[in-house]
């Protein structure tokens, strides 16, 4: 069991809190999302300016256990991580992470961090396999999970579509934990 | 498309009778599951004789909207069909199919059937894309779902455990619904008339 908050140092100086998302939290995470780019925006798998659809994240799901982490400068989000196992089934050993950063602390080690701290989680969960999914046009994305270890699975043809309707073919990546 | 409760005559004579599944199905789905012989509830999600895991199959889902078509002979169900497609989000267009028929009534067409009530309710439902997650082992199973056009995409290494304990890969095979379509339609010339719905 990880013990949060914990305080991360960006390789530029600046301090982040990471810990979990709580239910308190929806007002700084719609304005985190909110502060995307449109092009970051396009490539999630939800419409995150809906209030209703990023107020489900604040709730537990049921059947399925979750780690969601924020990580804070100041009161401001600027990076979310998931990972997501089902709790019964014969598919409770895969994981899928989610992980998405705010432009401005990109490339300063925090994402490298989160993804860590994700797999870690991950590893006490026993969870075997750890998956990410992605739109297959997202190269700088795809490199970083590459570089923490993550291999191609392949590419489902036409299979998500973004927040314009436009189709995109599905890339799940993976890792063995 | 007839409204449910809808009859069909099986290739063996056997009245069925295909609906939607409803909550008081419970019962009467465990039974369907614990009556699989081992290798057909090998390669399912969950373990189905676990009445617990069958009722959280039958919850309804935020995310999830999942429709869930039973087939039933003698109110015995003999045929369990699913589409579950999200209720939001990057795989809106998109759709997963599942069918299971009880060992004794397969090759009867019965599947065909399911499938073909399935594909209805996808295209009802606007949904572009279907695909199927099998057992990179059942090879009659992706025999099977090939004939209907699906192709095989992606393989996922060791994405699911057995009853046995040990891992298997899962192939995740897909098929635009227009292609399923033309398959089908064939595949229900072929079958001669037989197992179509009584009017």
């Amino acid at each position: 069991m990880i013990r949060y908050p914990r305080a991360f140092r960006c390789r530029d100086g600046r301090v982040v809190t990471v810990r979990p998302l709580e239910r308190s939290d929806l007002e700084p995470l719609l304005e985190f999302f909110a502060s995307l780019p449109e092009e970051d925006r396009l490539h999630l798998r939800v419409d995150v300016t809906q209030r209703e659809i990023v107020r489900r994240r604040l709730s537990p799901l049921p059947h399925w256990n979750v780690l969601r982490l924020i990580a804070l400068n100041g009161e401001r989000i600027v990076a979310e991580a998931s990972v997501a196992h089902r709790t019964y089934g014969f598919e409770a050993h895969v994981g899928e992470a989610r992980l998405l950063v705010a432009e401005s602390f990109r490339h300063c080690g925090l994402g490298s961090y989160l993804s860590r701290q994700l797999l870690a989680h991950g590893i006490t969960e026993n969870l075997e396999k750890v998956e990410v999914h992605l739109m297959d046009d997202q190269l700088p994305v795809i490199r970083f999970f590459e570089r923490l270890g993550f291999e191609r699975d392949g590419v489902l043809k036409d299979f998500v579509k973004d927040i314009r309707d436009r189709h995109h073919n599905l890339l799940i990546m993976s890792l063995r934990t | 498309m007839k409204p449910y409760p809808k009859s069909i005559d099986l290739q063996d004579g056997a009245e069925v009778v295909l609906r939607p599944m409803q909550e008081d199905d419970l019962d009467r789905s465990h039974r369907f599951f614990l009556h699989l012989p081992e290798e057909d509830r090998l390669h399912l999600r969950m373990d189905v004789t676990d009445r617990e895991q069958v009722a959280i199959r039958m919850e309804p889902s935020d995310a999830m909207d999942n429709w869930r078509l039973v087939a039933l002979h003698d109110d015995a169900i003999i045929g369990d069909g699913t589409l579950a497609q999200p209720r939001y989000g990057w795989r809106r267009h998109t759709a997963e199919l599942r069918v299971i028929i009880a060992r004794e009534r397969q090759g009867l067409g019965l599947g065909t059937i399911m499938l073909s009530e399935l594909f209805h309710e996808a295209t009802r439902r606007g949904v572009e894309k279907l695909f199927g997650m099998v057992s990179a082992k059942q090879q009659v199973a992706i025999r099977t779902v090939s004939k209907l056009g699906f192709q095989d995409e992606l393989v996922l290494r060791d994405h699911r455990r057995t009853l046995l304990g040990d891992l298997e890969d899962v192939v995740v095979m897909t098929v635009s619904i227009a292609d399923a379509w033309r398959r089908m339609e064939d595949l229900m010339h072929a079958m001669d008339g037989q197992g179509r719905e009584r009017y």
